[in-house]
């Protein structure tokens, strides 16, 4: 099927009546939690998860896909008139975005957001249609040793590039990997940590898991933390938003370097819109003839990285979608979200769910179109949203995530696992433990085991098997890699930590 | 408060090595382990238990000869959203809906530290009347309003 066959069939599938509605949802839904402190957009996702179990896979994942880049444009609203980043990837808008607020050009710094944000994005969605047929294409030839390989790789980077510990990183994939094992052993039949729980044996509810880990963990380090700010409305005008003829010209090559730096770290393992954003600001900084700006109102600094961290936010669908790897956290729920629906994560995805897979492309351009309509009329919602008390907020979000549970299958059961899982997630916050791993392992888990057996199978049991295939053996070579720079560096900032503390 | 050790790794490390230790035990004893070319259902928990522990020991060792801080621990904030989740697993099957939903806020509230039973009702009956407009009368879930079944 040629590109512009592709495009329109998924043109026709995301204009569907019904799955604009979703796509609309979506991204009205990710903007207003991207805006409001305290609710991640993990925390989301899982939240809403349950209620796309109602919908056909093509609505489901476009509404999913809505919240997850509906977030980043929220945040950056957050970031910018309060100084609290409402997601992660935003936190880079806070440096420069909220002295501009301050100055009084709040106004300026949310449209021109928002106009960086559909750019990048903009940007990025081109790299994921130039991208992910190719990559399916060569995919299909590639084997179980290979796959592993793949996902070894994808799950290393995600622990070892965390701010924390990277063996703290690699005891939760560990983890993950090991809680996936619960349930029925889909080779043998035989039943693994059940103990005889007939509930067990479909395995852990990935709902629960990620409602847990992230939602109710996150209610309990928020409640009586959260603070409505002093927001000023008058930054939400129109008068206010009208960017000068200087502030345009500075901003259009950071647009253009942060889409291209989004783009490369969003299809990365492991990494993601946040690291882009960082990278994007750093980038900036570094290039400009006045760097003594930066921190304190320049409107490079704000463009740059929300034009890099919108274009990693699409650009991460690449391996997701084109190999069935998933590179964070998200995208394993959006994965998780695919096969619960049935379908099979893969290569083959694009040549048999050629509907679902255009269709959601497609309907990543009318969501970012909806967001840059939605956002420069409604900024002035966002605002008073944004001084709604948290006490009145996480009784509902509570809410939500409790019956969201109950109505997967009707079952208390799964309530319960979510309290577990909300008393795991709570001690592994306490113990400084990263969650976002450990949801990674438990979604590949399953994969990762049926693959590496597969490959021992046709390797009749000789390890080596995986090292006398070139493709796999560099990629085992480059997990081995990071692992050991990760230690490394680790250990360098110890000494480093420890030097600083004898100098005082 | 800045401890010579870091007793917060430590602990961690201790715990993950006992998870790991108890996986990896259990699966031996109780799940074919096979061989390298013919796996059983064991093989992979217990090299995962394996891994884990020894993840572990990596972390508490490593927290022994480390400067560290004892980390606030809340206790009241996690017992009233814990209880709130319980309160609602226990009640939505007995009582329905709308009971479960008012008891599992109130439970919540209670983490604000100050007690105000109007406007604990009052967000209950809103909260009620919303989880019935997205999850009945939206997706159409049959969950029952409000039963008697013990």
């Amino acid at each position: 099927m040629d590109i512009f066959a592709s495009l329109a069939l998924g043109l026709g599938t995301a204009l569907a009546p019904h799955n604009l509605l979703y796509c609309f949802l979506g991204v009205f839904l990710g903007t207003l939690i991207g805006v409001i402190p305290g609710i991640g957009v993990l925390a989301a996702i899982s939240m809403l998860f349950p209620i796309t179990f109602h919908l056909d896979a093509t609505a489901a994942l476009i509404m999913l896909a809505g919240i997850w880049y509906g977030t980043t444009y929220g945040g950056s609203t957050a970031s910018i008139l309060l100084n609290i980043p409402g997601s992660p990837s935003s936190a880079v808008t806070c440096l420069d975005g909220y002295p501009m607020a301050r100055q009084g050009r709040g106004g300026v710094a949310l449209l021109m957001t928002t106009l960086a944000s559909f750019f990048g994005a903009s940007i990025g969605i081109v790299v994921l249609i130039s991208f992910s047929p190719l990559i399916a294409k060569y995919a299909i030839y590639i084997s179980s040793a290979e796959y592993f390989a793949l996902m070894l790789l994808g799950l290393v980077a995600a622990a070892t590039i965390t701010n924390g510990s990277a063996i703290k990183g690699l005891a939760m994939v560990v983890l993950g990997l090991l809680l996936a094992t619960v349930g029925m052993d889909s080779q043998s039949g035989a039943q693994r940590f059940t103990f005889g729980n007939l509930e067990l044996m479909d395995g852990l509810s990935i709902v629960a898991l990620a409602m847990g880990l992230f939602g109710v963990a996150e209610i309990i380090t928020s409640v009586r933390r959260i603070h409505p700010g002093d927001v000023d409305p008058k930054d939400a005008t129109w008068a206010a938003m009208k960017p000068t003829r200087d502030d345009v010209r500075r901003s259009w090559v950071p647009l253009f370097r942060g889409a291209g730096i989004g783009s490369f770290f969003g299809a990365m393992p492991g990494t993601g819109p946040s690291l882009a954003a960082f990278m994007s600001y750093a980038v900036e900084h570094r290039m400009s003839r006045t760097p003594e700006r930066f921190g304190k109102g320049a409107i490079e600094g704000v463009v740059g990285p929300e034009s890099a961290n919108n274009a990693a936010d699409q650009t991460a669908f690449i391996p997701t979608l084109s190999l069935g790897i998933p590179g964070s956290p998200t995208m394993a729920l959006m994965l998780g979200a695919l096969m619960i629906h049935g379908i099979n994560p893969g290569p083959n995805l694009i040549s048999e769910q050629p509907a679902l897979f255009w269709g959601l492309i497609m309907s990543f351009w009318i969501g970012n179109l909806m967001l840059l309509l939605l956002n420069i009329p409604l900024i002035g919602l966002w605002v008073r949203l944004l001084m709604v008390p948290y006490r009145m907020m996480y009784p509902a979000i509570l809410m939500f995530i409790c019956i969201g549970a109950y109505s997967v299958r009707y079952s208390p059961f799964d309530v319960f696992t979510v309290l577990g899982f909300g008393v795991l997630g709570y001690m592994m916050r306490v113990f400084a433990l990263p969650p976002a791993p450990l949801l990674l392992g438990f979604v590949l888990g399953p994969l990762v085991e049926t693959h590496f057996r597969r490959a021992m199978i046709m390797a009749r049991g000789d390890a080596m098997y995986f090292l006398e295939r070139p493709f796999t053996a560099t990629v085992l070579a480059l997990t081995v890699t990071m692992v050991v720079w990760s230690i490394w560096s680790g250990l360098r900032r110890r000494a480093h930590d420890k030097a600083r503390l004898l100098d005082q | 408060m800045v401890t010579k050790r870091d007793y917060r790794d430590m602990t961690a490390g201790a715990l993950l090595l006992l998870l790991g230790a108890a996986a990896a035990w259990y699966a031996l004893e109780n799940y074919r382990i096979g061989t390298f070319t013919r796996m059983g259902a064991g093989m992979l928990p217990m090299a995962l238990g394996i891994m884990l522990a020894g993840l572990g020991v990596v972390v508490l060792v490593a927290g022994w000869f480390r400067k560290g801080v004892i980390p606030e621990v809340r206790v009241l904030t996690p017992i009233c959203i814990f209880s709130s989740i319980a309160v609602f697993g226990m009640m939505i099957q007995p009582f329905g809906l709308l009971p479960a939903v008012m008891a599992s806020t109130t439970v919540a509230s209670l983490a604000e530290k100050e007690f105000r039973p109007l406007r604990i009702l009052v967000s209950g009956v809103i909260l009620s009347v919303v989880a019935w407009g997205i999850f009945v009368f939206g997706i159409g879930l049959s969950i029952p309003l409000a039963t008697w079944k013990l």
